[in-house]
């Protein structure tokens, strides 16, 4: 079994077969909404600026934003139509619709022509919600990425995710954990302080400071 | 014209080659590793290149850009798996060949083919240059604004299901591009008060955000390698390679018209190395006679018309980046970035004052490509493993990297809140259907909008896209596109419509049975490529998914 992969992630038509775990996705329509406020947003600030510096982002922002409702639009209409349970009924998969009816079209396998053109993780059923939690581990690495870079500062901050990572995430041994993290933070040393003379962040805490360097 | 081409050959001393070998190198690692691609390299060594002098800094990106096709089809023609969107032609073909011990053969052919394409689109580039110069010069700041118009909707057109959210990307790149100061009235605009806004967004950790941090969130999330899902048993022998070597040029018409139709992809704003290598292959196919093998089943020919056209693209691609200063993807306008902050900037200024600097540019990418191709073929299984590199592996130290990099331009904290931010951002719009290169291409052309904007109403009052000829026409052909696509959307909607009420079972029943009379040949289709090109638009240039190979 592949590592890291989900192992029952299938075409969208075999998820959609089973509907008593699907869920439809709110995360396309939240986007839009996102994109529409930050539009409006900003044309509606441009409002304030004077006639020159007001062109342009007066112009393209209400333009967005009047895509970004048609946008909106659509995505809570394929919200509401997923939820119908008689349109999940109607629902042709779109493997079959959407793609070449024939992998000799392509000179390709069946397998592989539904694979190449479905490269994303369903939306829906058990798989989805693994995905869901997947991600979110993803966004807590960054975060912790994140509390590294501005408590421990660049050198020290950096060293201690690359461990607590390769240990953690990817279940490296201690001796190709130290040996990726030391040559990357040496490297990256050697090349950003050493070469290119950027005074890296010490962070809040300062740590470095505290060392007898 | 003999005194820049001369100085162009000039600036090419023994530094900038090694560091162009270096670029190469790069490129190929990234190409053949799953989750990485072009423009992610790209913004990963902008930063290390602004430090350096200007012609030694294009090189080195030019390096990196030319050849980010060329790797991937060891992996597509030894594992079956494409690195990035641009190899899956290459294991129609390819892989069959690798099946019958032939792997060395069909790697020799790719190499060789990519070389030449890569050559002959350089060549179209420096033949380009006396034709697009007098029309650069004779077009104002008019034009050059309904051209970028035009081209933003032209990328956002090539996925027509997404054609709206391309557009609302864009303009939301637009949107971003104005926060910070004005430039002629000195008005801040959007920067809530904070000093590190004023000038705005930097390009650096914006494009590392969008491109490095977004794929590493992806890789992050999805995790796993594609050696875990292939055959046990490599095909890796690759002796042989020479003869694949001379089937390029056995197979000289393929070649060439590969390579030119690489061109021409390459110069259309939006189509990308995906539309290049399927339009080669389709083209290659249907002009065989009796082609033994059938494409499909290890005909060289498919290897080369596809990987010629996928490394001649890149050549076309330079035509407008250069010429107009309208990029075509992310990765040209990552690389339209880097060159203007490097004080290069494209357009008639390129034309009329750094032509040295655009035959070195040509020079760059005739020896970036030979060497890759050789590299590649000397060094294919020793690139082959790094595919058994893992997400857990791969997405720590680039992380680092990435934020060593933000963080160097202008050595501000902002500056990683801006990476971490937009790295977020970008790993939801690649998710739902958002197109990062509309958005990167609005935030890159964004000042310049504004400015022929400003300077049209300034010369030729509000009516300027009316009193200016070819700006209407080209405003014509904007609305014409804009009917066009509506029209389309308004006929596919229809006819989704009319599919939903038939039964599920034995609906292409007819149809499939004729395409496999056919054969594989005669039944590629506009929608196949289509499918392919907006794909290719979804991934913009990283590699392929490592769960496209989750049925293996």
């Amino acid at each position: 079994m592949p590592s890291g992969l989900d192992s029952d992630v299938g075409t969208e038509s075999e998820h959609l077969s089973g509907l008593p775990d699907a869920r439809p996705a709110i995360g396309p329509t939240i986007v839009a909404l996102l994109m529409v406020l930050l539009s409006g947003y900003m044309a509606y600030t441009a409002l304030s600026f004077p006639f020159r510096p007001r062109l342009g982002p007066l112009g393209f922002s209400s333009l967005t934003f009047v895509l970004g409702l048609v946008v909106l639009m659509v995505e809570v209409r394929d919200f509401r139509r997923f939820r119908d349970p008689r349109a999940r009924a109607a629902r042709i998969a779109p493997s079959e619709r959407d793609l070449p009816s024939s992998p000799t079209q392509l000179g390709v396998p069946a397998e592989k022509v539904d694979a190449l053109a479905h490269p994303d993780p369903p939306s829906t059923g058990t798989a989805a919600a693994r995905t869901t939690s997947r991600e979110w581990m993803a966004f807590g690495w960054l975060a912790f990425l994140t509390i590294c870079f501005f408590a421990l500062g660049f050198l020290v901050g950096m060293a201690v995710f690359m461990v607590v990572m390769l240990r953690v995430y990817g279940k490296e041994s201690w001796v190709l954990t130290l040996t990726v993290s030391g040559g990357v933070m040496t490297a990256t040393y050697v090349l950003f302080v050493q070469v290119l003379a950027v005074q890296v962040y010490g962070g809040m805490l300062d740590v470095l400071s505290l060392l007898p360097l | 014209m003999t005194s820049p081409i001369l100085q162009g050959l000039g600036a090419l001393d023994l530094a900038t080659i090694l560091a162009v070998m270096l670029a190469v190198v790069l490129s190929q690692i990234v190409a053949i590793i799953p989750g990485l691609g072009g423009a992610f390299l790209l913004a990963v060594i902008l930063p290390f290149v602004f430090g350096l002098e200007p012609m030694l800094a294009i090189a080195i990106l030019i390096g990196a850009t030319a050849t980010d096709g060329t790797g991937n089809g060891v992996t597509s023609i030894i594992f079956g798996v494409p690195g990035s969107p641009t190899g899956v032609a290459t294991t129609f073909d390819g892989y069959p060949m690798a099946k019958k011990g032939l792997a060395g053969r069909a790697i020799g052919a790719s190499m060789a083919a990519a070389a030449v394409g890569g050559i002959l689109g350089a060549i179209a580039l420096a033949v380009m240059i006396p034709v697009v110069r007098p029309i650069v010069l004779s077009i104002g700041a008019a034009e050059f604004f309904i051209l970028v118009v035009v081209a933003l909707f032209a990328i956002a057109y090539v996925r027509e299901e997404a054609l709206m959210k391309g557009l609302v990307a864009g303009g939301l790149g637009l949107s971003l591009s104005f926060i910070g100061m004005e430039g002629s009235s000195g008005v801040t605009r959007f920067t809530f008060g904070q000093l590190y806004l004023w000038d705005g967004l930097q390009l650096v950790p914006f494009m590392i955000g969008l491109f490095a941090i977004a794929e590493m969130l992806e890789l992050t999330s999805k995790g796993g390698t594609i050696a875990d899902e292939v055959e046990a048993e490599a095909n890796s022998d690759i002796s042989g390679a020479w003869q694949g070597v001379l089937d390029v040029f056995r197979h000289w018409r393929v070649t060439l018209r590969g390579s030119l139709l690489g061109v021409w992809i390459g110069i259309l704003p939006g189509l990308g190395g995906s539309a290049a290598q399927f339009m080669a292959y389709a083209q290659a196919a249907r002009a065989a006679k009796d082609p033994d093998p059938p494409f499909g089943e290890g005909n060289v020919q498919g290897i080369i018309a596809s990987d010629a056209a996928t490394n001649s693209k890149d050549g076309g691609a330079l035509i407008p980046t250069l010429a107009f200063g309208i990029p075509g993807s992310s990765s040209m306008a990552i690389l339209l970035a880097g060159l203007v902050t490097l004080g290069v900037q494209p357009g008639p200024n390129m034309l009329e004052e750094n032509l040295d600097i655009l035959w070195m540019i040509i020079f760059v990418l005739v020896f970036a490509n030979v060497f890759a191709a050789t590299l590649v073929i000397l060094f294919a299984n020793t690139f082959a493993k790094l595919t058994y590199l893992r997400a857990a592996l791969i997405a720590p130290p680039v992380l680092v990297i990435s934020l060593f990099g933000a963080y160097a331009t202008t050595r501000q904290v902002g500056d990683v809140v801006t990476a971490i931010a937009v790295g977020v951002i970008g790993y939801y719009m690649k998710k739902y259907g958002y197109s990062r290169a509309t958005l990167v291409i609005g935030f890159v052309l964004g000042p310049l909008l504004e400015r022929y904007l400003q300077q049209s109403l300034q010369l030729f009052g509000p009516w300027f896209l009316f009193n200016q000829p070819i700006a209407l026409s080209l405003l014509i052909g904007l609305v014409l596109l804009v009917m066009w696509s509506m029209f389309k959307a308004y006929l596919q909607a229809r006819e989704s419509r009319t599919l939903a009420e038939l039964p599920v079972q034995g609906k292409a029943t007819g149809e499939e049975a004729a395409l496999e009379e056919a054969g594989p040949a005669e039944g590629i289709s506009e929608q196949a490529t289509a499918e392919a090109v907006s794909e290719e638009a979804t991934t913009e240039d990283t590699a392929a998914d490592p769960s496209d190979r989750r049925r293996r």
